[in-house]
């Protein structure tokens, strides 16, 4: 396990450093960027939008399948990062591991998936399969967002690889999932009558 | 279980100032996306404070609003203090679900003067009482008869529906109109209502200034089924339009659609009273439509596919989504107007 560990905080792990030595104004501008403020808010304001989009009722429930889709595997993506986060750090709760660690130059903090490239990606791969466009905008905003966070110090590169990986493929499996459409559709009922679907 | 509750207020101690920026910016930004949601699709029950007649500043004003939120940004990066993930995501919600809020009821207002703006129905109506059923006559103004005559059946679940504008296109094309008020009886058995449109006619193929042999039916919404079923059974109709009928007994309900041309309360009004009326499951118009032979017989529809013929009935395609709100809807009345005029002048 150890060399798995040391492979994943040694990969790229040269990009928090260099970063470090930039100018006040760009770190600023990487903390603006990396927070959980804008692009999150971005992102959840675009799929609101994208709900109401459509030129027939039939568009607007595809569109709306889609985001529902989308926020899905966000969701679960987000609840998977998490957990595997967790299982890292029960796996390495032993003082001695902690002494093995912060011995090696690039450790900052445990590994865990990125929840933002799990979210984003899961998003913007749910919407990229009605149209990819939209698609594309939210990979490239999330890629924006995650970077910045690798950029700051906040996560490892590899953590963004894996929660890319991780969003990227829940949302394409949960896109071909039939049996998902009847309580998407029983929810769009439900704002149907609330005049909001 | 207090230690816990504990915690979670000591958290919020250390965060509040963040979390209230992030609500108040949040909430600034869902007001912006909303109103370009609204502008670029069409839904008047959820523009405000611009309408969709003002796009480009509509569209302006949401510009700013995203722009203030973007830069707010800024603010809480130099606070540095993040907000725990699901506190954002509450912020966000909480944020987003009072911009609709005050969207939904500042439409709603702007919309109230709307109406209150618009031209009543035309003076010279004539107030008529037929049995228990009150209507109003309007005659074409400095023409001679006798004039082509309609029977107009507003929708009967649907009170304060504006027809000023059907009317006032019909008379001046030199159509003499009785408009029903089937609101001041306020009865939903089909049969009554049936009874009542057949008294309607009648009356106005007994009037000297109106011509007996083209006399025609127009309804709106519940109004159109009923029309159908009138020409059904009256063969001496010369023309029948029905305005978005109701047709199935099965339609699903009103959905945002209705938010094209109507307020959220308004539209919410209107579906309680569809799911409730009997009127809905009794009007069987699709089979009153195949009785219809040899006659002009028409549809206005919001859909916008589907074929423009079904045997003899001619289907009249708006662009006002389906459904659409008929009353409200100016394009669709309009259309209506050029039909019957085409067909009984």
């Amino acid at each position: 396990m150890i060399h798995v560990l040391s492979s994943y905080v040694t990969i790229l792990c040269f990009l928090p450093t260099r970063f470090q030595g930039l100018p006040a104004q760009v770190n600023r501008a990487l903390d603006f960027l990396a927070g959980g403020y804008v692009v999150p808010t971005a992102l959840a304001l675009a799929a609101l939008i994208r709900w109401f989009e459509g030129a027939t009722a039939a568009d607007r429930v595809a569109n709306q399948r889609a985001v529902l889709r989308g926020l899905v595997a966000a969701l679960t993506g987000w609840g998977l990062a998490a957990l595997i986060g967790l299982a890292w750090k029960q796996g390495l709760s032993d003082p001695g591991w902690e002494r093995v660690l912060n011995d090696w130059p690039c450790w900052q903090s445990l590994p865990f998936p990125s929840p933002a490239a799990a979210v984003g990606f899961a998003l913007g791969t749910a919407l990229w399969r009605r149209d990819w466009h939209w698609g594309l905008g939210y990979c490239l905003a999330t890629g924006l967002w995650t970077v910045s966070q690798v950029c700051r110090g906040l996560h490892y590169p590899m953590d963004v690889v894996v929660g890319t990986a991780l969003g990227t493929s829940l949302a394409w499996l949960l896109g071909s999932a039939g049996w998902l459409d009847r309580p998407l559709d029983a929810f769009i009922r439900l704002a149907r009558r609330w005049m909001l679907a | 279980m207090a230690d816990v509750w504990h915690r979670v207020l000591m958290q919020v101690a250390l965060v509040w100032r963040p979390m209230l920026i992030q609500a108040a910016l949040t909430f600034v930004a869902a007001l912006g996306a909303f109103q370009v949601a609204a502008l670029r699709n069409g839904l008047e029950g959820l523009a405000w404070p611009v309408g969709l007649r003002h796009k480009r500043f509509g569209y302006s004003l949401a510009g700013l609003l995203l722009v203030i939120a973007l830069l707010g940004g800024v603010l809480l990066a130099l606070l540095n203090v993040p907000l725990p993930p699901l506190l954002s995501v509450t912020v966000l919600l909480a944020g987003s679900g009072l911009a609709l809020s005050l969207l939904v009821v500042g439409a709603a207002l702007r919309l109230l003067w709307r109406k209150k703006q618009q031209q009543p129905l035309p003076p010279w109506g004539r107030p008529i009482q037929l049995g228990p059923l009150r209507a109003t006559f309007y005659q074409p103004a400095g023409r001679r008869g006798p004039f082509p005559a309609l029977c107009l059946l507003p929708d009967p679940t649907a009170s304060g529906d504006n027809l000023s504008l059907l009317v006032r296109a019909l008379v001046e094309g030199g159509i003499a109109v009785l408009a029903l008020d089937l609101q001041s009886l306020n009865i939903t058995d089909r049969l009554t209502l049936q009874g009542l449109v057949s008294v309607g006619v009648s009356h106005l193929a007994q009037r000297p200034e109106t011509d007996a042999e083209r006399v025609g039916l127009v309804g709106i919404g519940l109004g159109g089924d009923l029309v159908l079923r009138g020409a059904a059974m009256d063969p001496g109709m010369a023309a029948t339009l029905a305005i978005e009928p109701v047709l199935s007994s099965d339609r699903p309900g009103l959905g945002l659609e209705t938010l094209r041309d109507l307020s959220w309360f308004e539209a919410q009004r209107r579906a309680h009273r569809w799911r409730h009326s009997a009127l809905v499951k009794g009007l069987d118009a699709p089979t009153a439509i195949r009785r219809i032979i040899s006659r002009p017989v028409a549809i206005v529809v919001g859909c916008a596919s589907g074929p423009d013929t079904a045997g003899s009935l001619e289907i009249l395609r708006v662009d006002g989504g389906c459904p659409l709100t008929p009353a409200a809807h100016t394009e669709a009345l309009k259309r209506a107007a050029e039909w019957l005029m085409e067909h009984l002048t």
